[in-house]
């Protein structure tokens, strides 16, 4: 039996004891270094805690405000602009669903929106709902029912109903209202349904009248509508149109002219200069054919180029009745046409003819650009170029050559 | 009944394509607020696409994050290449150049593959961007990186996104040069700031440089011209060099790529016009508050983006924008200046 070696054991028993106390030493001062720390955070945190809850407040605000407009802009740029189209539709539905002849117009306002918005919104409503050219009348003026082709089966000369001076008479007063689109039913359209219905021998015809169109591609022209809706609810056609039937013959290859004023193209002292050369330098290469009209019915006139050779207008052939379709006909058979960014100029690619389009201010055309350049690549349309009488004045005097 | 069933079918099909639509939008929307959630800096870029959706899209639309999420100046970093901090300015002042860290040769070997476009984050961006959190010195940033902007706007310029959806979600504001820039020559007291560069819009062929030197002989007899050819050939377009003339400034050879568009932003906003290629610089010009006449022969790649900026130049205050289409004037046998005295110059 060993005896105990009492010596060692205490020795033992305290060096255990010391290193529990120096572990627990460590632990203790660990704890409290951590506590320490901790504790400064939290004091560096409370100091901080007013500018952190300004900034989540901040942060919670802006949140709630970028909610807020994207409500808004959802109702206005998005619901409304639906809510209109699905009224529009309901309204092209019903009035397809109806019996009889359907009347598509009456067109009294700018030649450029009937070309390049209301005959292609025609020929996708025509398709969409099923009606067939033979119950649709067109109703506009000038003679161009052939723009209507493959849409509507007869056409309905508006001159016809009423006189030209009571229709510019009716144009300027809508004018003067400030309401010269035909956004909705004027007393003015709605007696030139009535007065074509009974040439028509019906009465309330059906009527898909242009303020639908107008109401449809408003958001369009203002930005809250994509181009691809715009190509979704139109068909863009090529127009077919005849020889013309002219007192004296055309020359055999010829440069279609018509400039008139607008806002796209102001009768100014400088405009006139630069469009009197360019039409001088386009006669020196070949003949060119004024389609100028001498009267008018809406607030543009044509720019007159009285003396120029090479140059031969068709003044004497047009008349109310007739003039646009007449204008068409020989736009068709031109080499080139060159006029006024507007009007015809939107209708000559859908002709087949390239189209050099003229304006000193775009400020109205963005929208109108936009559709139009892209609708006629996708199309097939003939080439159709703008040039801008502000630039070329910035690059030279005398612009061109 | 086959009329009803296919306009069902449309409305249908227009439905699907909008909700796409929108779905692409809110998840570039989660993106984008993941990117600046917590109070990291914020990297906005590496920005090395061109020059015109930088100008026409990528400012504007950091202006609109900054405003629109109220982030401070301190949190934004600007990456990107040529010295353009002054276009981001008002956004930020702590401005990282890209061409520091990476060669002019990298980049234009990298526009040359065609990869110019920064659709999607690519391993030279990811370096760039290891780079740029080692300058700031933070541990981490979040990255606000351009192909979220590509993302968001790609529907706009396909047209099927509206107008006033890029206009709710940029804010366009007038850009000033940077002063501390040296430009690396003297420049005349009263001149005209001309680039014109082969481009789809302007393909560089002998009937369309004939009428571009004609320009710039037109111009000369008025203005000296100052040519920005920096002869960099850091994108995919190469400048059309005009033959020598005695009233023409040429740039090439004196610019450093580091500061480059810094230099040829403050020969634009110096000039009393900037006649170019649309595209690129064209879409800055107006923005300094300089007349612009870009020109082109071609607009199938540049509809939504001359759609824009005729809406917002006005709008800010920039100066005017004129474009010139070539096309119909070379269709109808006309031509702007003295083509007679002008002989085809060569490619760059």
């Amino acid at each position: 039996m060993r005896i105990p070696n009492i010596a060692r054991a205490a020795v033992n028993l305290a060096g255990v004891r010391f290193r529990r106390a120096e572990r627990h030493w460590r632990t203790a001062t660990r704890m409290a270094g951590h506590l320490g720390r901790q504790a400064s955070r939290q004091q560096e945190r409370m100091s901080h805690a007013p500018e952190l809850a300004r900034a989540r407040v901040e942060q919670g605000r802006a949140a709630i405000e970028r909610s807020r407009k994207r409500l808004a802009r959802f109702d206005d740029h998005v619901l409304e602009p639906f809510r209109i189209e699905r009224q529009i539709k309901r309204v092209l539905a019903r009035q397809a669903a109806a019996g009889g002849p359907l009347i598509a117009g009456p067109w009294t306002s700018e030649v450029g929106y009937e070309a390049l918005y209301w005959v292609p919104f025609l020929a996708w409503a025509a398709d969409r709902y099923g009606v067939r050219p033979e119950r649709i009348v067109a109703l506009s003026r000038g003679g161009t029912g052939q723009w209507y082709r493959g849409i509507a089966g007869s056409y309905v000369e508006i001159f016809d109903l009423v006189d030209p001076g009571e229709f510019a008479k009716q144009a300027a007063a809508k004018r003067e209202r400030g309401d010269q689109k035909q956004m909705a039913l004027s007393e003015f359209d709605r007696d030139l349904i009535r007065l074509a219905g009974g040439r028509l021998g019906v009465r309330n015809p059906a009527v898909w009248h242009p303020g639908l169109m107008y109401r449809l591609f408003r958001a369009f022209w203002y930005g809250d509508r994509s181009l691809d809706f715009l190509l979704r609810h139109t068909d863009f056609r090529a127009v077919r149109a005849v020889d013309p039937v002219l007192d004296a013959p055309l020359p055999e290859n010829y440069v279609a002219v018509k400039f008139y004023t607008g806002p796209a193209l102001p009768d100014t002292d400088a405009n006139r200069a630069a469009l009197f050369e360019l039409v001088q330098r386009l006669a020196a290469k070949m003949p060119v054919v004024m389609l100028d009209t001498g009267w008018s019915v809406d607030e543009h006139h044509d720019y007159s180029f009285e003396g120029l050779r090479n140059v031969t207008t068709l003044r004497p052939s047009l008349d109310p009745k007739t003039n646009l379709g007449l204008q068409t006909q020989v736009i068709a058979g031109a080499r080139q046409f060159v006029g006024t960014c507007g009007g015809l100029a939107w209708l000559a690619p859908l002709l087949g003819v390239d189209t050099l389009a003229v304006y000193d201010d775009d400020r109205y055309l963005t929208a109108h650009l936009y559709a139009a350049k892209y609708a006629y690549r996708r199309t097939g349309g003939a080439r159709f170029s703008t040039l801008n009488l502000k630039a070329l004045r910035a690059v030279e005097r005398p612009a061109l050559i | 009944m086959r009329r009803a069933l296919a306009r069902w079918r449309a409305r249908t099909r227009d439905v699907g394509d909008r909700w796409r639509t929108w779905r692409q939008q809110w998840a570039v929307e989660r993106d984008l607020e993941r990117a600046i959630e917590g109070s990291a800096p914020i990297l906005a870029g590496p920005w090395l696409s061109e020059v015109g959706y930088e100008v026409l899209y990528w400012v504007p639309f950091l202006r609109w994050v900054k405003a629109a999420y109220r982030i401070p100046d301190e949190r934004f970093v600007i990456m990107s290449r040529g010295g353009t901090g002054s276009w981001y300015r008002d956004i930020s002042p702590r401005y990282l150049e890209a061409l520091d860290h990476v060669s002019p040769q990298e980049l234009a070997a990298r526009a040359s593959a065609g990869a110019l476009k920064q659709r999607e984050v690519s391993d030279l961006d990811r370096r760039l961007v290891e780079r740029a959190s080692a300058a700031v010195g933070s541990g981490r940033v979040n990255l606000l990186h351009p192909s979220l902007m590509f993302r968001w706007f790609a529907p706009f310029w396909s047209g099927h996104e509206t107008l006033s959806f890029v206009e709710s979600h940029t804010r366009y504001a007038r850009i000033q040069p940077s002063p501390d820039v040296a430009v690396p020559m003297a420049l005349p007291a009263d001149y005209v700031a001309v680039k014109f560069y082969g481009a789809k819009s302007l393909p560089d062929d002998p009937a369309v440089r004939v009428q571009l030197r004609a320009i710039v002989d037109a111009l000369s007899d008025r203005f000296p011209i100052v040519q920005l050819d920096t002869g960099l050939g850091l994108d995919d377009h190469a400048d059309v060099r005009l033959e020598a003339h005695d009233r023409v400034t040429s740039i090439s050879g004196r610019l450093d790529a580091r500061t480059n568009l810094a230099v040829q932003t403050r020969i634009i906003a110096g000039a009393r016009m900037y006649v170019g290629t649309c595209g690129s610089l064209a879409w800055l010009a107006p923005l300094l508050g300089v007349p612009t006449v870009p020109v082109f022969t071609d607009a199938a790649f540049l509809h939504a983006h001359l759609h824009l900026a005729r809406r917002i130049y006005g709008r800010v205050g920039g100066g005017t924008f004129s474009p010139v289409d070539l096309a119909g004037l070379l269709d109808a046998g006309l031509a702007i200046g003295r083509t007679d005295r002008v002989t085809v110059g060569r490619v760059s």
